[in-house]
C-alpha cells in the first residue's frame, strides 16, 4: 500500500543574477492512497509526474509530508523500501549498468543468490522466459530498444519487488514492443505504478490519477479521466 | 562495432585456456605484461605488445572484437606517436603508445575471458580485509564494474559531439566539442547513479542480506 499526506516536493532554483536562489513546487500539497493494483499517472511535460513516482523508492524525498509505501518511509528506510519497490526507467541504456543482459540480471540477484553458478543459472533463465535469451551474452549496446526495455524490466523483477514503479517505460518503443509491454504489465502479479503519455497504458489500469502543475487534478477509472485529461490538453 | 566494445571488449563465452583460468591468475598475467613493457627499452614493449596480441588472439574471440580500436583512439595514438618523432624522439613514441595498448590489450584479456559478475566477486574477496577500516567491498566492485562501463560511454560521447559540432559548422571551436561532453559525462554519471540507488545495488553487502522478501 502507497500513501502519501500532505506531501510537498520543493527545488531551489537560481533566479534572475545576482538574485541569488528560490524555490520551484514540484508537487504541492499532495494527500492519495494508491490500493490498487494498476495505477496510471497521465499530465504534460514537467507536471511532476516524475516526481512523484521518484517519491516511490526515495529517489526524491519530500520536502512537507509523509510518503508510506509497504508501511516504511523511504526518507528513513530507503534500504528497505528500494527492496520493495522496483523501478523501470523511461530510457533503459540509464539503468542497465553491466555490458550484457545477463550480466545485469545477475547483478541484481546478488543479493539474493550467493552461488555464482546458480546465480548465473537463474539469470538466463528469467531472461529465456521473456524470451531473452537469445541475447543473454550480447552487448546491450547492440540491442534494439524494445529488447533492451525488456532486459530492465527481467533486471528489475529478478528480485521480486512488491511495487513495480515505471517511467514512461513505453516512450522510445515503437507499436510491437509497446503492446508486449502491455501484456507483460497485465500479466504481473505486483502493484504497478505507471507514468505515462500512452493513453491505451492508461487505460489498462483501475485507476488513473491526472497530474498538472504539482497537483492531482482528476482521480478515477480511466473511463472518468482520460476524457478529463485530454480535454486539458487540447 | 560500438564504442563499448571496441575499447574494452565484453565478455565472449568460452572454453579455453584463459576462460577456464582463475581471476587472479589472469590479474598477474595483467601485471606480467605490462610492467616490463612499462619499465623496458623500446624493444621490449613491442616485444610484450606483439605478446599480448598474440594472448588476446587465443581467447578465440572474433579478431575484430579482439583488436580493433576505436578510430578516436587509433587517431589520438596516431597524433601522440606523430608529436614525439616530430621532436625526434621515435623510442619515447614507442613507449608510450606501445606501452599504453600493451595495457589496454592485456586488460582486453580479462574482459574478454570473464563475466563482469565473476570480476565483481573478484574485488569484492580483494578488497573484503579492508573491511575493518570502513572499506565497502561490495560498493568498491560495483564502482570498478561502473568504470568499466563508462568509459567507453564518454568515448562515445566524443564521436558523437564531434559529429553534432560537424553538423552546425562549429567543429573548429574546442568549446563546442568539449562543453557538451561535460554535461553529457555529468547527466549519465546522474542517471548511473539513480539507477544504482533505484535497484539498490551498493545498498548493502550480500553476506548481511541475503534473504529475498518473497
Amino acid at each position: 500500500m502507497i500513501a502519501l499526506k500532505s506531501v510537498s516536493v520543493r527545488v531551489p532554483v537560481p533566479l534572475a543574477p545576482g538574485q541569488g536562489w528560490g524555490t520551484r513546487t514540484l508537487l504541492d500539497d499532495l494527500t492519495v492512497d494508491l490500493p490498487e493494483r494498476r495505477i496510471a499517472l497521465v499530465g504534460a511535460n514537467g507536471s511532476g509526474k516524475s516526481t512523484l513516482l521518484r517519491l516511490l523508492n526515495g529517489l526524491v524525498l519530500a520536502s512537507d509530508g509523509t510518503v508510506t509505501v509497504e508501511g516504511l518511509d523511504p526518507a528513513t528506510d530507503g534500504r528497505g523500501v528500494r527492496r520493495s519497490v522496483g523501478f523501470v526507467f523511461t530510457d533503459p541504456l540509464s539503468q542497465l549498468v553491466m555490458p550484457t543482459p545477463i550480466e545485469d540480471v545477475e547483478l541484481s540477484l546478488r543479493r539474493t543468490i550467493k552461488d555464482r553458478s546458480q546465480r548465473r543459472a537463474a539469470a538466463r533463465a528469467l531472461l529465456e522466459a521473456r524470451g531473452l535469451g537469445h541475447v543473454a551474452e550480447q552487448s546491450i549496446y547492440d540491442l534494439s530498444g524494445g529488447e533492451r526495455q525488456l532486459v530492465a524490466l527481467t533486471a528489475v523483477l529478478a528480485v521480486e519487488p512488491a511495487i513495480l514503479v515505471a517511467d514512461e517505460p513505453t516512450t522510445l518503443l515503437d507499436l510491437r514492443n509497446r503492446l508486449g509491454l502491455r501484456r507483460i504489465f497485465a500479466e504481473l502479479t505486483q502493484q504497478v505504478v505507471i507514468a505515462t503519455h500512452d493513453l491505451d497504458l492508461a487505460r489498462d489500469a483501475e485507476r488513473v490519477l491526472v497530474v498538472d502543475d504539482g497537483r492531482i487534478v482528476a482521480d478515477g477509472t480511466p473511463a472518468e479521466t482520460i476524457p478529463h485529461y485530454e480535454a486539458m490538453m487540447a | 562495432m560500438n564504442a563499448a566494445r571496441a575499447l574494452l571488449g565484453i565478455h565472449v563465452p568460452g572454453t579455453t585456456l584463459w576462460h577456464r583460468l582463475g581471476v587472479g591468475w589472469k590479474y598477474l598475467v595483467f601485471l606480467a605484461l605490462t610492467i616490463p613493457a612499462v619499465f623496458g627499452t623500446p624493444a621490449l614493449v613491442l616485444a610484450m605488445l606483439a605478446v599480448t596480441l598474440v594472448l588476446v588472439a587465443t581467447t578465440r574471440a572474433p579478431l575484430r572484437l579482439a583488436w580493433g580500436m576505436p578510430w578516436a583512439l587509433v587517431i589520438l595514438f596516431a597524433f601522440v606517436a606523430g608529436y614525439h618523432l616530430l621532436f625526434g624522439e621515435p623510442a619515447m613514441a614507442i613507449k608510450v603508445v606501445g606501452t599504453t595498448l600493451t595495457a589496454l590489450y592485456a586488460g582486453r584479456l580479462i574482459l574478454i575471458t570473464t563475466p563482469m559478475p565473476v570480476l565483481i566477486d573478484a574485488l569484492v574477496t580483494a578488497v573484503r580485509p579492508l573491511r575493518p577500516l570502513g572499506a565497502n567491498p561490495e560498493r568498491f566492485g560495483l564502482a570498478v564494474a561502473v568504470l568499466v562501463r563508462s568509459i567507453p560511454y564518454v568515448i562515445a560521447s566524443f564521436g558523437e559531439v564531434r559529429d553534432a559540432a560537424r553538423a552546425r559548422g562549429v567543429e573548429r571551436n574546442p568549446l563546442a566539442s568539449v562543453t557538451p561532453v561535460v554535461v553529457q559525462a555529468v547527466a549519465y554519471a546522474r542517471t548511473t547513479g539513480d539507477a544504482l540507488m533505484a535497484r539498490g545495488l551498493g545498498d548493502d553487502d550480500p553476506d548481511e542480506a541475503p534473504t529475498p522478501r518473497h
